[in-house]
């Protein structure tokens, strides 16, 4: 256990992005300031469509040069790659898909270690070939923590919702003065004026639910999605007013759903009637 | 020297010669945006229409004055007062059949691009704007 210290992530891949326009570029598609990764080596952020939903989620990292690798799932790479391409006219940028592997490790002091921009307590991810003796192919064990931290990842989970409903503001992926961006405008509007009544929660179950199947509360009122579970942990969508809820089922399955560490209770105590996520 | 000279300036009006100038479907610009560029133009001044990767819908128009023109340059010329406007190949793509106007509003007064039958939906501030696409 001790030697295997790194889980290789083999559903998700890293893009290099190199060009002299690397940076303008990026800037004008992701919901992240850019400019960030001046003085960090990891950013999350969200690609959006032009309706402000979300066509995948992306770390970036800068692994010591100026080159700019983004990860993200590989079953979505080819769609990402296109439609980033689609904006990319005469600007200088370059993406090409790289050899390095992905792995994940839960000991952040690894002197390669990338530790996860979204939420300092979910480890980090290293890079390259290390060799096997350190590696561990058990990536149930980090889909199985990634549920109960409560962090949706990929664009299976992600795709068509709206960045605040995958909690892009409590995960450091949504800067809201970085200028404008694909999508901006809805997901602005929402921040200074909408209400989130559904967010991304992790929940326990007790036993598999099937992705896709619909939350019911005690009166069988329809309050939410499961997007992703295992035999232990489910990743829902469900409507905040329903989080207190004893008897949640889906699927036929009990289910109790979870505050995740980085959520503030405000969150969840003012689902009705907090208007705007730039009050303090 | 002298043939260097001549050989440039031959180049010159070899390149000027290329550029096809824009017809009527690629290009529509009002009398108001016309006369207008006419008065702010410097001489040998052109107003320059670029589409780039950008904005809150995707892609978003440039306006500029610029004295350069480049080989992959088109070319309006106004029939009344001769003011020019260049768009290179690659953001003609993205406004073909489109208008140039001048438009003075209590946001801003300035060149804009209107009716662009690629254009699928704009932003509110009508900077950005995103294509058809296929």
């Amino acid at each position: 256990m001790s030697t295997q210290r790194l889980i290789k992530l083999p559903h998700r891949v890293l893009l290099k992005l190199h060009g002299s326009d690397t940076n303008a570029f990026l800037q004008g598609l992701i919901t992240n300031d850019v400019t960030k990764l001046q003085t960090q080596n990891g950013l999350a952020a969200f690609l959006l469509n032009t309706k402000g939903r979300i066509v995948e989620d992306v770390l970036l990292w800068r692994r010591g040069t100026d080159d700019l690798f983004l990860e993200c799932s590989k079953e979505n790479k080819t769609i990402l790659t296109k439609e980033i391409l689609k904006y990319r006219l005469r600007k200088q940028v370059e993406i090409t898909e790289s050899s390095d592997q992905i792995f994940f490790t839960e000991d952040v002091s690894d002197k390669q270690a990338h530790r996860d921009p979204r939420f300092s307590g979910f480890g980090a991810r290293v890079f390259g070939n290390p060799s096997s003796s350190e590696v561990s192919e058990n990536r149930e064990k980090y889909e199985n923590l990634r549920r109960s931290a409560g962090i949706a990842e990929g664009s299976q989970e992600l795709a068509e919702l709206l960045p605040f409903q995958a909690n892009g503001d409590l995960l450091n992926m949504v800067s809201l003065d970085k200028g404008c961006y694909v999508g901006q405008e809805l997901t602005a509007r929402t921040a200074h004026t909408g209400v989130i009544r559904r967010r991304i929660l992790p929940f326990e179950c007790e036993g598999q639910v099937k992705i896709g199947a619909e939350v019911l509360d005690e009166k069988k009122n329809k309050v939410g999605k499961i997007i992703s579970s295992d035999t232990t942990r489910c990743l829902g969508i469900l409507q905040l007013s329903s989080f207190k809820s004893q008897k949640l089922t889906a699927d036929g399955v009990s289910l109790t759903a979870k505050q995740p560490e980085w959520m503030p209770d405000k969150i969840l105590a003012n689902n009705k009637t907090r208007t705007s996520l730039t009050d303090s | 020297m002298l043939t260097q000279k001549i050989g440039r300036l031959m180049a010159c009006t070899v390149t000027r010669q290329a550029h096809r100038m824009l017809t009527e479907q690629e290009i529509k610009v009002t009398n108001k945006a016309a006369s207008r560029l006419k008065e702010v133009v410097d001489n040998g001044e052109r107003l320059r229409l670029e589409v780039d990767g950008g904005g809150c819908s995707g892609f978003e128009y440039k306006i500029r004055l610029d004295k350069k023109i480049n080989n992959d340059d088109l070319l309006w010329k106004s029939s009344e007062n001769g003011a020019e406007i260049v768009v290179d190949e690659l953001s003609l793509g993205f406004l073909k059949g489109a208008t140039v106007d001048f438009v003075e509003d209590l946001m801003k007064s300035s060149f804009r691009i209107v009716n662009n039958p690629i254009a699928e939906k704009g932003c509110s501030c009508g900077s950005s704007f995103a294509p058809k696409m296929d």
